[in-house]
């Protein structure tokens, strides 16, 4: 039943054409009844929309199908197999990269390279720079070293001591002020007891001191003096199989000679390391105003220790190591 | 379906499906993707869909493909209300259509869709729900807002005239 407070639905429903024939009899009526109505009623009715039929769509022929077409679950039918096959590309193999060694790379034997350079070139400046020192510590006339020749102690045990001649022994040990002249208790005791057996000296430095020697590797023994005129080694050096040394002179009218062997420092006693050691430090004392060479040359070879040469298993894989400076260098 | 039945399809149903989209959208390349798009999809699946329901299922795909399109573009805002500070008094209105088009074009696209469905085909309620997915009831009361809208906006046009 359409009432003032329903009216609006029936309305909207007559519009949309949802209502049967009787209804919209019903509506039609009511809205005659009711004029104050009227003017919406019509407002509604102009809401509806007519379709525009000029608007239609283009190429429609483009929506047409027939079973034939070629679509994308079929096209595969409509394939020539055989020319589709001479659409595939091959590789031309006859063209190739011309320079392709030029592509290598070898990162491990570039980096032995570098390492061989850096250590050539640091054993170049090593031996520059101890040449350079070498020279100029010594001046002209003097021996820049004292030459040591190991002696072997075969050649120890075959040569029999030479006769020494006080002519010999004054050419050969010109007169010197000794640098440290013994003190007088000292020289008051017996000539073979002044130097202790065994005592060593520097090479070529004897008992009166009348030469330097800078090596301290090498021990210069005083020999005791055989009651058949001979000279007699002491117990030590009879040990080491060195009983006499070799090229040196040895008198029976002078003080007991010194016999310089080689005897390296490891093998020697606790006794004979304690003297070089003293004989050491008292070399340094003396040879004050020369020292500033050695000094710089013992300088410069601890460096060159500490900067090269440094061989460690660094990592627990077992790879050798070069440690130059800062920096850790595989060798292999 | 068979091939008759879509070619057919295309004949009776190809215009309406395209002004109902144009509508919409406003846009004639749009639509005629649109359209393309809703038959293309229809022959896919043509040896599932009954010749009867051809028409319906059609909409249905152009009405999703539609709002996809304007979700994707957003060339029109969405709007449940006409706006306050619409005023076209100052444009020529000559003709009622073009009006009714104003008003229409100021819905939104579920109340236009709505629209159009039941003046341009004359769809009940059950079938627009079945192509917008919507209920019978939503489909009433949505479409029923939208006819008050567009029945103010002319009393107010009118006024200000």
């Amino acid at each position: 039943m359409i009432t003032r407070d329903n009216y609006q639905e029936f309305f909207l429903l007559y519009i949309d054409n949802e209502l049967s024939a009787a209804d919209r009899l019903v509506v039609e009526e009511w809205v005659a009844a009711n004029p104050d109505r009227q003017e919406e009623w019509e407002s509604l009715l102009f809401c509806r929309i007519a379709p525009e039929e000029e608007v239609v769509f283009r190429d429609k022929k483009t929506l047409l199908r027939t079973a034939g077409d070629i679509e994308a679950d079929n096209y595969a039918d409509y394939l020539d197999r055989e020319q589709l096959r001479h659409t595939v590309s091959t590789p031309d193999t006859t063209i190739v990269f011309p320079d392709k060694n030029s592509l290598y790379k070898n990162e491990r034997r570039r980096r032995v390279v570098i390492l061989y350079r850096l250590l050539a070139g640091a054993a170049a400046v090593l031996f520059a720079a101890v040449t350079l020192l070498l020279f100029r510590r010594h001046p002209a006339g003097e021996p820049a070293l004292v030459k040591n020749t190991p002696v072997s102690p075969a050649r120890i045990n075959k040569k029999e001591p030479s006769p020494v001649t006080p002519a010999t022994t004054a050419a050969l040990y010109p007169k010197k002020k000794p640098l440290h002249p013994l003190p007088a208790r000292a020289s008051r005791l017996p000539v073979d007891r002044r130097l202790p057996v065994g005592r060593m000296l520097p090479v070529g430095r004897t008992e009166a001191g009348q030469q330097e020697n800078k090596t301290s590797d090498v021990a210069t023994i005083a020999p005791e003096h055989d009651p058949a005129g001979g000279v007699k080694t002491d117990g030590l050096s009879q040990a080491a199989g060195l009983s006499q040394s070799a090229g040196l002179p040895q008198s029976a009218g002078l003080p007991p000679a010194v016999q310089q062997v080689n005897i390296p420092r490891e093998l020697s006693s606790f006794a004979t390391q304690a003297l070089q050691e003293d004989n050491e430090k008292a070399i340094a004392t003396a040879s004050e105003p020369g020292s500033t060479g050695k000094s710089k040359l013992r300088g410069l070879f601890r460096k060159v220790t500490r900067t090269f040469g440094k061989t460690a298993d660094r990592d627990g894989e077992g790879k050798r190591e070069v440690l130059i400076s800062a920096f850790q260098v595989a060798v292999n | 379906m068979t091939e008759k039945e879509y070619n057919e399809c295309v004949t009776l149903y190809a215009d309406k499906v395209y002004r109902f989209i144009l509508k919409n959208l406003r846009q004639e390349e749009d639509a005629r993707d649109v359209v393309q798009s809703a038959f293309e999809k229809l022959w896919k699946n043509r040896q599932s869909v009954d010749a009867e329901k051809s028409k319906s299922y059609l909409f249905t795909i152009a009405y999703h493909q539609m709002i996809d399109h304007l979700r994707k573009i957003r060339r029109i805002t969405l709007r449940d209300e006409f706006r306050e500070e619409a005023r076209i008094c100052d444009k020529p209105v000559l003709q009622l259509k073009r009006t009714l088009e104003e008003a229409l074009s100021r819905l939104n696209e579920t109340q236009r869709s709505l629209v159009l469905l039941k003046d341009y085909e004359g769809y009940s309620y059950g079938e627009i729900g079945q192509i917008t997915g919507l209920n019978e009831s939503q489909v009433k009361v949505y479409l029923h807002r939208a006819r008050i809208q567009l029945k103010n906006y002319l009393v107010s046009l009118e006024n200000l005239i």
